[in-house]
């Protein structure tokens, strides 16, 4: 998919076009093909995490920011179901859309304060952050259900849809493949629109930009929600299949493997975050039936994946694709 | 005060140290202007000032007529002012053609458009796909003062823009700014080349040691004299 950032309106080619809809044929045929219950629910929680990444590249890529707490816009969601749909206030699907618009708003403010700062400095507040709605998830136990987590009560029909179809493996690869589709599409159209361009450019160089006339707080801060909405997205979806929640889902652990896949796919595309949450995941899975040492492993990888692809496998696949040049964070990916 | 850009008693610098010494100028529309001085004179603390990023002491500094109290680094081009760096300031990721884009940020309406510039530097729209920084360093300079004339500016300031240049495409340079300002586009330019200025200038200020140490108009005076003054 492509669009003109520089013509003012979005140009979708035909062969971006039928690439796109064989991506997003990929998920619904493989929930008919596979057989397998437990490869099915490996893909599907795979495609969550790949959501996740995703929402973690597209600050990297476009912010040229690296965040350590992104865990807690993935957990925050699932939360803000887990605590509202018992009260009964409102429709449930108004609840889910609530909670991803509270979080995107949260990320957003939040961010007017944080990305003023760059590098070491922002990572270090992310972390923060991310920690700070860990500690309120464990210690505001009679919400969140402290270190027990919170069970969610779902109703028998979302969306028009049985439950079932969100906790089944088979019809939940669907339906989180779909979404992953729809978020990659966001990804790319904001990559390619008018305000990619100028985050990019701020990216690149804040200053240069505001000498052009522009403001570059909200540009930056509105980035960083896009990528916690996206996060967000992926944690609605890890809530709705799980029917549960725990403090480990907002952990800044749950941020770093976020963050591995992104830096293990390259985050200077936007697919570079989901191809290499899919490696990660099924690295994980292959080594950790060998080994209880997988974590090594991943280590390990990581360290010759950033030695000799130091932008990850877009790299590798720009490096097979002689004369295209990289777009953008090739600095940051 | 009718003027696009004025300095009144200007005195500015950086972190404790000033490097202006009660600097005054007024720059009308339509008028070209050069600032000139040799290395360290605080030419380009000049520049720095309206951009909000050498600290005013003291003085006062107009933009559009308005004194300007807090100078941000963004409120000179949203004026109407547009600014080409020392050192071009081309964005490194970005294609030409994206570059010129960002260069209408304040949204004015007037003559100069993509394809505008495009015909001005014909060089550009051919390469307008290539990656900014891999332009030559003439065509960079073409690009930087093609993204300033994106912002349709009243007052097109350029900072050393000779620097670095061969003399053929600091000629082809000269006619071009010498054409901006036959249309109406006040210039400042802050300059050591004395050719450049010369050719472009109407009225000249030589700095020295952060003051201006003589002004006048460039017709009455020869290039003999100027480097006299700037070697004062």
């Amino acid at each position: 998919m492509e669009a003109d950032r520089t013509g003012g309106g979005a140009v979708v080619t035909v062969p971006g076009l039928l690439l796109f809809a064989g991506f997003a044929l990929v998920g619904p045929a493989a929930a008919f093909l596979v057989p397998s219950t437990l490869i099915q629910s490996l893909l599907t929680q795979a495609t969550i995490y790949a959501i996740f990444a995703l929402g973690v590249g597209i600050l990297i890529r476009q912010n040229g920011m690296v965040s350590f707490g992104h865990a807690a816009f993935f957990g925050l969601p699932a939360y803000v179901i887990g605590a509202v749909l018992p009260l009964g206030l409102m429709p449930p699907e108004l609840i889910i859309i609530g909670g991803l618009a509270a979080t995107a708003l949260m990320a957003f403010l939040v961010g007017l304060v944080i990305v003023r700062v760059h590098g070491i400095a922002f990572g270090m507040l992310t972390l923060a952050i991310g920690q700070a709605v860990y500690e309120a998830a464990t210690r505001l136990r009679g919400l969140t259900g402290g270190h027990d987590g919170l069970s969610l009560d779902l109703p028998r029909f979302l969306f028009g849809l049985p439950l079932k179809t969100f906790q089944q493996p088979g019809s939940m690869l669907i339906v989180t493949w779909l979404v992953l589709a729809l978020m990659l599409a966001v990804a790319f159209l904001f990559a390619k629109s008018r305000y990619g361009l100028l985050s990019e450019a701020i990216r690149d160089n804040e200053e240069r930009v505001r000498f052009l006339g522009y403001r570059t707080l909200v540009p930056r801060a509105l980035t960083f929600a896009l990528s916690a909405l996206v996060t967000a997205a992926g944690g609605v979806l890890f809530a709705l299949y799980n029917a549960f929640v725990s403090p480990e889902t907002v952990h800044w652990t749950a941020s770093g493997s976020a963050l591995i896949m992104a830096i293990l796919g390259g985050a200077s595309a936007p697919w570079g975050p989901v191809a290499g949450a899919f490696t990660y995941f099924f690295l994980k899975e292959a080594v950790g039936s060998f080994t209880t040492h997988w974590l090594s492993i991943i280590g390990v990888s990581l360290i010759v994946v950033t030695v000799v692809f130091p932008a990850g496998l877009v790299g590798l696949f720009d490096r097979l694709r002689p004369g295209n040049r990289s777009q953008g964070a090739a600095n940051v990916g | 005060m009718n003027s696009l850009l004025a300095f009144e008693n200007v005195e500015s610098g950086y972190g404790n140290a000033r490097i202006l010494h009660g600097v005054s100028f007024v720059i009308a529309p339509g008028e070209s202007v050069a600032i000139l001085g040799r290395n360290g004179v605080g030419k380009s603390t000049a520049v720095n000032t309206m951009l909000g990023i050498a600290r005013l002491f003291a003085g006062d500094v107009y933009i559009q007529g308005r004194r300007t109290t807090s100078l941000r680094h963004y409120t000179a081009a949203r004026a109407g002012i547009a600014v080409v760096v020392q050192g071009r300031g081309i964005l490194p990721n970005l294609t030409v053609r994206e570059n010129l884009i960002l260069g209408g940020a304040a949204n004015r309406r007037g003559h100069w458009t993509l394809e505008r510039v495009f015909e001005l530097y014909p060089v550009l729209a051919e390469r307008a796909n290539s990656a900014g920084t891999a332009l030559s360093g003439g065509q960079q300079q073409m690009l930087a003062i093609g993204r300033a004339l994106m912002a349709n500016p009243d007052l097109l300031v350029l900072d050393e823009p000779s620097e670095g240049l061969a003399p053929v495409i600091i000629d082809e340079m000269a006619e071009v700014l010498r054409r901006l300002s036959a249309d109406g586009t006040a210039i400042l330019l802050i300059e050591q080349n004395l050719t450049l200025v010369e050719r472009v200038a109407d009225i000249f200020h030589v700095l020295s040691k952060g003051r201006v140490v003589e002004h006048g108009r460039t017709e009455h005076t020869s290039a003999a004299d100027l480097q006299k003054h700037i070697a004062i």
